[in-house]
């Protein structure tokens, strides 16, 4: 059934006048005996927001991570601005690595030093003449662009889980990358950091950037995003605008849909896909996203504020885009 | 039965091939290290201060401990066979020749060894290391290469150290056992030793830091993704290493002196 | 902690510079105490065998070491070549004379020994060659006495020193005391023939035989007398060793003392009583060739057995400083030794 969506927008072609920032064509993963990603092809559209959803264990973040070109892929090609990312030189790897950031979603600062330093190294790597000022200078600024309140010279071991979002978030974009990579952008965030980050989100859309995200959060999707990705048991299973998506009427996407907003409870994108049945049998609820974020956040005095999810949350397809 | 066995086999040595692979890889990501300026310098120097600042103290009392029996041992035995001035061929041969490096670099395994698996391991769980590929740092160059050298430094100088106080620890307790001026005990010391005993132990040293470090990063980053692996990789990084040190071990004698 | 952190740097500094700076401090003192930094010479002589030869092996001179071996190879003349350096410092010892010998002395192993020319020459160049104790260029510098002979005294390696000789000497001296005898026949079976030829023969022929046997006595006396000579220092040495051994605080009861090496060797003191009983018996031996050699003039028929026996005896005695010599701590043992064809079986055998 699904198939019949796909068939009419699978984005394997684009039209003419979108250029695909990223591209997959026909890529498998595989870890150990199970596969991860199987002969996946899909573009992600240059200036345009894409969210990859889809259920727990369905190979979300192995996607994202292929795309970003952080984990090795076992067949097939990806391509950044048509270029094939595994066949750069040692130069234009570099070069290419400041195009794009990526977002982890449990943050993954480097533990072992400050978080000024976590923001420093990226801009130390790629610009090595870089003097101590502008690297202060450029640390502070981002860290005040997502205003994150606290002292950077304490090691990120300290932070919250929202805080250390924030920090990861500035650590992405302090090179001001072409493409940004996130993972669950908004998990672990209590309100204010959220609604900082959907900010910071939509302003990096407005300027133009590629953002390719993989959330359950419904609220993020329909505010910023512009497509969807929606991929189950490591296979593509549709993709278009985020309104054809979220409207389209046969079952087997909105059942699709469903798992993938439920699926947060879970907080494990990468577990197998036990958990599938049960977000299969969830109802739609508006609470799904909030009740990790708050124990996530439990000691920022925002986070008691408990109904901050929208109302128009809600996965029916009146997005408030 | 068979096929499994065969798996086993494939498995053992395409694993071998891959831990080979890592270490050509980390070779050659030395010039690179090199070249880079003082972010890495930093952690070099933290590896050096973690390995080999904070183990001189262990280092110190087994040495002298070691020391301070050969002497009593020596003193006991030799006299009868009227050979005294062995003490001497024998201190070199135990603490500068075989213990020096040997028990450094068991000391160095079960202290960083475990640490830099562990800390490694921690990383890929979770998602440092794939936090320094988006931003295009290779984690060999940046994490491996500096705690190489970091280690096989250590390794070398806690066997200088080892040597000083397991050859000065043995000659306070001499003191004890048998009064000897110290110039007489320095230059029996001198007479004994010779270049290769000096250059083997240097030449030991090198290659088990070489091995520690690269087995103990190596299972670090052998870490899939569970944190219950952590464990089990920083046991092996302790069994391997220890086992590889003490084949290098008889492979240098026996390069060295026959 | 924080002090650690906040003071890495130096406190790895100081580690580095102190290891580094001991090293540098150890390695210069050995390479000066060792005369890495000093100039060496070259030279080479050959022997006839490599046994007891040891690449690294000291080069002495009066137990100092002034040089080491560099390295050793069998020649196309079937000799053993031995590349030797000797220090800067000791060139002066080197002289035209000079005369190396590879001695092995139990327990510390073996050495060249340079033994100096009498006459102190300009030191030779490098790469030149220096005659060995045992060759023919060395014996010969040697009979001229142009060798002083400097050589370390211990009473095990002066017996082995000496020991040598006799043993050369004894069957030499058998020998022309067989071709006395057999000479000493013949004259008599020619006089006997001379007799039973109712001395038609020619007298002056018997005459001269007879000259020729006492001439050939003479020489076989003094060949004995000098031989006794030998026998009698070697007796003494014998006896001094014997006495040393016997003597509890003596160098080879703490060798071989049942608290130390016998220990080692765990077999209750057997090789002890076995050396004892061999030094014995290698006295009594040594008594009994003492009086015997008195006798060589004399009793020319006895002789020949009584120095057989001898020759056996001190072969044993031979056997048992080849023992010690070989080391119980390395348990070398004594070695097998084909029996030499003897002349006679025994006294009796020797007597017609």
């Amino acid at each position: 059934m699904s198939q019949q969506v796909s068939s009419a927008e699978t984005a394997t072609t684009p039209p003419y006048w979108e250029e695909p920032a990223v591209e997959l064509s026909s890529v498998s993963v595989v870890f150990g005996h199970t596969t991860a990603l199987r002969d996946v092809s899909v573009s992600f559209l240059k200036g345009k927001t894409t969210a990859v959803i889809g259920p727990a264990g369905s190979g979300k973040s192995t996607l994202l991570r292929a795309a970003a070109g952080i984990i090795p892929i076992d067949a097939g090609e990806v391509r950044h601005f048509s270029s094939p990312i595994d066949s750069l030189n040692r130069r234009e790897a570099a070069a290419h690595k400041r195009l794009i950031g990526f977002v982890f979603q449990d943050a993954a600062l480097w533990q072992n030093m400050s978080i000024r330093r976590n923001l420093a190294l990226p801009l130390e790597f790629h610009y090595p003449n870089i003097s101590q000022a502008d690297v202060d200078a450029k640390t502070d600024e981002a860290l005040r662009r997502v205003r994150f309140r606290g002292n950077p010279d304490l090691r990120p071991a300290t932070l919250s889980a929202g805080q250390a979002k924030l920090v990861a978030f500035a650590r992405a974009t302090i090179l001001d990358p072409e493409i940004l990579f996130l993972d669950e952008p908004t998990t672990f965030l209590d309100e204010n950091a959220y609604r900082n980050v959907v900010e910071l989100l939509e302003v990096m859309r407005r300027n133009g950037r590629t953002l390719i995200m993989v959330t359950h959060n419904s609220e993020v999707t329909h505010r910023i995003a512009d497509r969807i990705v929606l991929v189950d048991e490591g296979t593509v299973e549709s993709t278009g605008r985020t309104r054809q998506i979220l409207e389209a009427s046969d079952e087997r996407t909105q059942q699709l849909l469903h798992a993938a907003v439920f699926s947060e409870l879970e907080d494990a994108p990468d577990a197998p896909a036990e958990g599938f049945s049960q977000a299969d049998d969830a109802t739609t609820d508006q609470n799904p996203v909030r009740p990790a974020s708050r124990s996530e956040s439990s000691q920022q005095a925002s986070c008691s504020t408990p109904e901050h999810l929208p109302k128009e949350a809600a996965n029916d397809g009146g997005g408030p885009r | 039965m068979v096929s499994g066995i065969g798996r086993a086999v494939n498995e053992r040595i395409s694993n071998l091939l891959y831990a080979l692979g890592f270490a050509v890889e980390v070779f050659r990501a030395i010039p690179e290290y090199l070249s880079s300026g003082r972010t890495r310098a930093r952690i070099l120097v933290a590896q050096v201060l973690f390995t080999g600042v904070e183990a001189l103290a262990v280092v110190a009392a087994l040495s002298a401990a070691i020391g301070a029996v050969i002497i009593i041992q020596g003193f006991n035995l030799l006299p009868a066979l009227g050979q005294e001035q062995l003490i001497f061929v024998i201190l070199i041969a135990v603490i500068t020749r075989e213990f020096g490096p040997i028990l450094t670099a068991f000391i160095v395994v079960a202290r960083s060894g475990t640490a830099i698996t562990t800390e490694l391991g921690h990383n890929v769980v979770s998602h440092e290391i794939e936090a320094y590929l988006a931003t295009g740092i290779n984690p060999i160059s940046f994490l491996v290469v500096p705690r190489l050298l970091g280690v096989t430094i250590s390794v070398v100088l806690l066997n200088i150290y080892f040597n000083v106080f397991g050859l000065l620890g043995s000659y306070a307790v001499s003191q004890f056992v048998s009064p000897i001026a110290f110039d007489v005990y320095v230059y029996g010391l001198f007479d004994a030793v010779t270049l290769t005993d000096l250059f083997t132990s240097v030449t030991k040293s090198l290659v088990f830091g070489v091995i520690i470090a690269l087995v103990a990063t190596y299972h670090g980053f052998a870490v899939a993704r569970a944190a219950t692996e952590i464990p089990q990789r920083a046991i092996r990084s302790v069994g391997h290493g220890v086992v590889l040190c003490i084949l290098a071990n008889t492979v240098i004698t026996l390069v060295s002196y026959l | 902690m924080k002090f650690k952190i906040r003071y890495a740097t130096q406190l790895v500094g100081l580690f580095v510079v102190a290891a580094v700076g001991f090293a540098l401090v150890v390695l210069v003192a050995l390479g000066t105490g060792q005369g890495w930094f000093e100039p060496t010479h070259t030279y080479y002589t050959t022997v006839s065998s490599a046994a007891g030869l040891s690449a690294g092996m000291s080069v002495e001179y009066k137990g100092f070491e002034i040089g080491r071996v560099r390295g050793y190879e069998l020649t196309k003349e079937d000799n053993v070549k031995i590349e030797f350096f000797v220090r800067g410092q000791y060139l002066d010892l080197v002289d035209e004379d000079s005369v190396v010998e590879l001695t092995g002395i139990p327990l510390v192993g073996g050495e060249l020994l340079l033994h100096r020319g009498i006459a102190e020459t300009e030191p030779i160049p490098d790469e030149s060659f220096i005659p060995s104790w045992d060759s023919p260029e060395g014996r010969a510098l040697r009979e001229e006495g142009r060798v002083v002979v400097s050589r370390p005294d211990d009473a095990l390696s002066r017996i082995i020193a000496d020991i040598d000789p006799i043993l050369e000497r004894v069957p030499r001296l058998l020998d022309s005391t067989l071709e006395l005898i057999a000479g000493a026949d013949a004259t008599l079976s020619t006089m006997e023939r001379e007799v039973l030829a109712q001395l038609e023969g020619p007298i002056g022929e018997l005459l001269s035989s007879s000259n020729q046997l006492v001439r050939r006595l003479d020489t076989t006396v003094a060949e004995a007398e000098a031989t006794l000579a030998n026998v009698e220092r070697l007796s003494e040495d014998v006896a001094a060793a014997a006495a040393t051994f016997r003597d509890p605080e003596g160098i080879i009861p703490q060798l071989l003392g049942p608290g130390s090496a016998s220990m080692i060797l765990e077999d209750e003191g057997q090789l002890y009583r076995r050396v004892d009983n061999l030094l014995a018996e290698m006295e009594d031996t040594m008594r009994e060739v003492h009086t015997l050699t008195r006798f060589v003039g004399t009793q020319t028929p006895q002789i020949a057995g009584l120095l057989e026996e001898g020759r056996e005896a001190l072969e044993l005695g031979h056997d048992v400083l080849l023992g010690v010599r070989n080391n119980p701590l390395v348990r070398g043992g004594i070695p097998e030794r084909m029996p030499a064809p003897a002349p006679f079986e025994g006294e009796r055998d020797a007597r017609f």
